[in-house]
């Protein structure tokens, strides 16, 4: 027996617009410490990470572990049906094949049953390291996707380039050339405005702009967003979820072609 | 005298490809170009896309405002001419005709007076009025009188096998087509018939074997005049489906198509073997420097660019079902580039004409886009605006003089004057636009061209996640790059294997990396220990990530993820399939088939 009551239901509604365009389908992982999911794109080359601990729910009550597979986008069609002050309530039964979404409006005069039919999904679970990271910048997340997306309408991958100056966003295209600088900024009245850049040593990595821009669909889940990279690493884009979790993108950085080229 | 039929796959797009109509149009170097699928609707004929100095257009755009039919098919035949006004050119026709059918000439609001050699359509009586209409609203027939011949340039209807109330269609537009020929034939014209028939050649249906029924080989009138020009030449594609990549390894089809029928302008012309096909053809062939797939390329572009081709994909796979593509796959962004292949997925089909002499003298036919109100009234060029107010004055000055004409000879002759200042001044205009696209900007745009070629290979490229792995690998000591190279090896083997094997596999390369682990350890315990498990750790990650894309059977090579569009039980369903282009099944080089769904399904049909 699975009951998960969301008194803030829109934050469901806003996890799945933020990874449905990137997975087509997920098993959520149900356990007493949380609801996670963890899923590839179907290029298998970024990965999504999400989790919501059972603390941040009204209530929750999951008695043994439980993974349902469900497809994101029919999962997403069924969210949209709530109303953004809707409760949202996640049910389902030892070995059922069907989840129930309930939707209560705030003032309880309205109450939305959907079942949803559950998936089989072979997928395994990867144990993501805790890893120490050369550089972590911490910026506006409104402001992360700005760039991510003026950039798309340049060139096709950024370099992030952080040193202690701050961080650099930079490509290329066939239009030309585009380099948007943030610098460290502590000393703003709210904190979620700050930019914060936590160096080690310096880096340069560069990303496919699409995917950066797939992620930044989080962006309604944070002021902030953190951006953890290390050369040898794939890059971490970090939304917090206020008292609840996190929703964690990684990808991959592309190489120099040359180099590519040399070594095959 | 040279006639053309391209399919254009969109008028405008192939505007901006060539910087102008006028530079498309030159391109072609044919006196008759016949363009199918200009995608226009009629409130989209402006000046920059039906007419160019020195050619005069007739365009046929749908009408139909059925769902998915607006704003698609549309054909357009450009005449080369002198002088559209008294012109004794053949290119230049005496009349011209939109649509086949004979029932359209009156929604175009022009005099129905004219049309004695063209109107009057004998043996459609047995056609209700409603389905002529229907067959000719959708934009795919224009009929131009050239004196000495009748040309049709037709866009036939695609039907797929399914589609039953489609290939209705197609049968009634290639049945009513044909009694319009007939009844031409029987008056004794001489008919060219250029255009994207979509019938295929490899085909086996109805269709192909009414097209057959049609050439002089099977009893009818009509020869196929690439097919009677080029008896030998195999290969010989003038369509590659973008679905499949078929341009890649020149897999297509030959369904843009030139016909004719008819006695040659030969006095003798009664003589044995002597026909329109025989005494003026000279020659018949496929432009395919206009093919978008240069063979030149190298191997590895062949990869980034074919991926393009997958953007919106439509594969038969062994069900049968027609599926779209809905993620890039991962070449595209290994690749990286958005290197799309310009041009048409058609090439142009020329034929040149010998011993046409000219006719008599004769004016441009109202249909011409010339008197289109939305070229002529709505939309002006600058150029016009600038000499609109002689005009003006001239006209006035006409209309007291000619007061006392016949209403409909004034119109016509003050509809020349007009013009004559306007032509004019469109020669200046030509001045005008040479100066505002000097070669200099074609210039620019060429460096441009080259530097994006030579960014190419500077250009960084998606790390696949192996390659990645590969590279971090060879950054570490050596004890790092042996344990690291192992899973490698494995991982290639697992490539070749099954892919049930594969998790096991990747289960396997877990625990590899985990032994290096502590033997890394241990040799370099003072270094920082955790980043390097953490390392280790997500090398393993990548490594099954990648792994877990099945690998095709031809090639082993990973596949492409698609997910099923056609609504039925298995809608919304992920596959893989082989991720090169289709080709013929005798290139082993080309798509081997490879399909196989991904794990997901539905729980209820499982009945668990």
């Amino acid at each position: 027996m699975l009951e998960l009551r969301l008194v803030q239901g829109s934050l469901l509604k806003k996890v799945m617009e933020s990874i449905k365009d990137l997975v087509n389908d997920a098993n959520f992982d149900c356990s007493a410490t949380g609801f996670s999911l963890q899923a590839m794109d179907s290029s298998h080359v970024a990965l999504v990470s999400l989790l919501l601990r059972s603390e941040g729910f009204e209530h929750y009550r999951c008695d043994r572990n439980i993974s349902m597979g469900m497809n994101l986008n029919n999962m997403s069609k069924m969210l949209k049906c709530a109303g953004n002050d809707d409760i949202i309530t996640l049910k389902a039964d030892d070995g059922s094949d069907t989840v129930t979404f309930m939707f209560e409006s705030p003032t309880q005069d309205k109450i939305a049953d959907f079942e949803m039919k559950l998936m089989d999904i072979d997928s395994e679970h990867l144990g993501i390291p805790e890893a120490e990271y050369h550089a972590i910048v911490r910026m506006p997340s409104s402001e992360f996707a700005r760039i991510c997306k003026d950039l798309s309408s340049i060139g096709d991958t950024v370099v992030i380039s952080v040193t202690k100056e701050g961080v650099k966003f930079s490509t290329r295209g066939d239009i030309g050339t585009a380099n948007v600088v943030c610098r460290q900024n502590t000393t703003v009245d709210k904190p979620e405005e700050a930019t914060i850049i936590e160096m080690n040593e310096p880096v340069s990595l560069t990303f496919a702009l699409r995917y950066m821009n797939s992620f930044t669909k989080a962006t309604p889940l944070s002021n902030t967003v953190t951006i953890s990279l290390s050369s040898e690493l794939p890059v971490v884009v970090e939304y917090k979820i206020a008292e609840m979790g996190y929703i964690r993108f990684y990808l991959a950085p592309k190489i120099e072609e040359d180099d590519e080229e040399n070594k095959s | 005298m040279k006639i053309a039929t391209y399919n254009v796959n969109g008028l405008r797009p192939r505007i901006s490809q060539y910087g102008s109509l006028r530079k498309l149009l030159d391109s072609l170097d044919s006196d008759i170009i016949c363009f199918q699928e200009t995608k226009l609707s009629r409130q989209e004929l402006r000046a920059d896309v039906v007419s160019a100095d020195g050619y005069e257009s007739f365009f046929s755009c749908t009408r139909s405002l059925q769902k998915g039919r607006t704003g698609y098919s549309g054909v357009a035949t450009f005449c080369k001419v002198q002088s559209a006004f008294s012109s004794n050119e053949v290119a230049l026709p005496i009349d011209a005709e939109e649509g086949f059918a004979g029932v359209l000439e009156n929604s175009r609001g022009f005099a129905n007076t004219k049309h004695d050699c063209l109107a009057g359509v004998e043996g459609l009586e047995g056609f209700d009025r409603d389905e002529l209409l229907k067959i000719d609203s959708e934009g795919r027939c224009i009929i131009t009188d050239h004196g000495h011949f009748v040309l049709f340039n037709i866009y036939g209807p695609r039907a797929t096998c399914d589609d039953a109330e489609r290939i209705e269609f197609k049968l009634s537009f290639y049945k009513i087509l044909q009694k319009r020929w007939e009844s031409l034939m029987l008056k004794g014209r001489r008919i060219i018939v250029v255009g994207d028939f979509n019938i295929a050649p490899s085909a086996i249906d109805r269709f192909r074997s009414w097209f057959r029924s049609l050439l002089v080989e099977s009893g009818g009138l009509f020869t196929d005049v690439f097919r009677a020009k080029n008896p030998e030449r195999t290969g010989a594609y003038t369509c590659w489906s973008t679905n499949t990549g078929g341009e890649v390894f020149n897999f297509g089809s030959r369904i843009d198509l030139i016909i004719s029928a008819g006695s040659c302008l030969h006095e003798t012309k009664d003589l044995e073997g002597h026909n329109f096909f025989s005494c003026h053809v000279k020659e018949c062939d496929i432009l395919t420097q206009f093919k978008r797939w240069k063979p030149g390329a190298t191997p590895r572009c062949l990869k980034t660019s074919t991926l393009v081709l997958f953007g919106f994909v439509l594969v038969t796979d062994i069900l049968a079902l027609r599926v779209c593509v809905s993620h890039m796959n991962c070449y595209r962004w290994k690749g990286g580039k958005n290197n799309k292949l310009e041009g048409s997925d058609h090439a142009p089909v020329f034929m040149s004409l010998r011993e046409i002499p000219d006719i008599q003298q004769h004016n441009t036919p109202s249909l011409s886009t010339r008197y289109c109100p939305q070229v002529r009234g709505c939309q002006q060029t600058l150029v016009s605006m600038l000499s609109r107010r002689q005009s003006t004055e001239e006209v006035k000055a006409h209309e007291q003089s000619s007061a006392s004409l016949d209403e409909e000879i004034g119109v016509q002759d003050c509809d020349q004057r007009a013009k004559r200042p306007i032509l004019d001044s469109n020669e200046t205009g030509f001045v005008l636009d040479e100066f505002l696209t000097p070669s200099s900007l074609v210039q620019a745009d060429e460096v441009l061209e080259e530097d994006k070629c030579s960014q190419g290979s500077s250009n960084s490229s998606q790390l696949s996640l192996r390659s990645f792995f590969h590279s971090s690998s060879t950054t570490n000591n050596d004890v790092k790059s042996s344990s690291a190279a192992l899973p490698f090896e494995h991982a290639s083997n697992s490539v070749g294997g099954c892919e049930p094997e594969i998790v096991k596999e990747s289960e396997f390369n877990n625990i590899v990396p985990d032994q290096s682990q502590c033997e890394s350890d241990a040799c370099n315990s003072s270094q920082t220990d955790k980043s390097k498990i953490a390392l280790l750790e997500w090398q393993r990650i990548q490594q099954f990530m990648q792994n877990s894309i099945p690998v095709c059977k031809g090639h082993s090579e990973q596949c492409v993820s698609r997910v099923v569009k056609k609504a039925g039980p298995t809608f919304g369903r992920r596959f893989y399939v082989c991720a090169r282009a289709e080709g013929p099944a005798s290139n082993p080089e080309a798509n081997c088939g490879f399909f196989k769904w991904a794990d997901s399904r539905s729980k209820h049909k499982q009945g668990k």
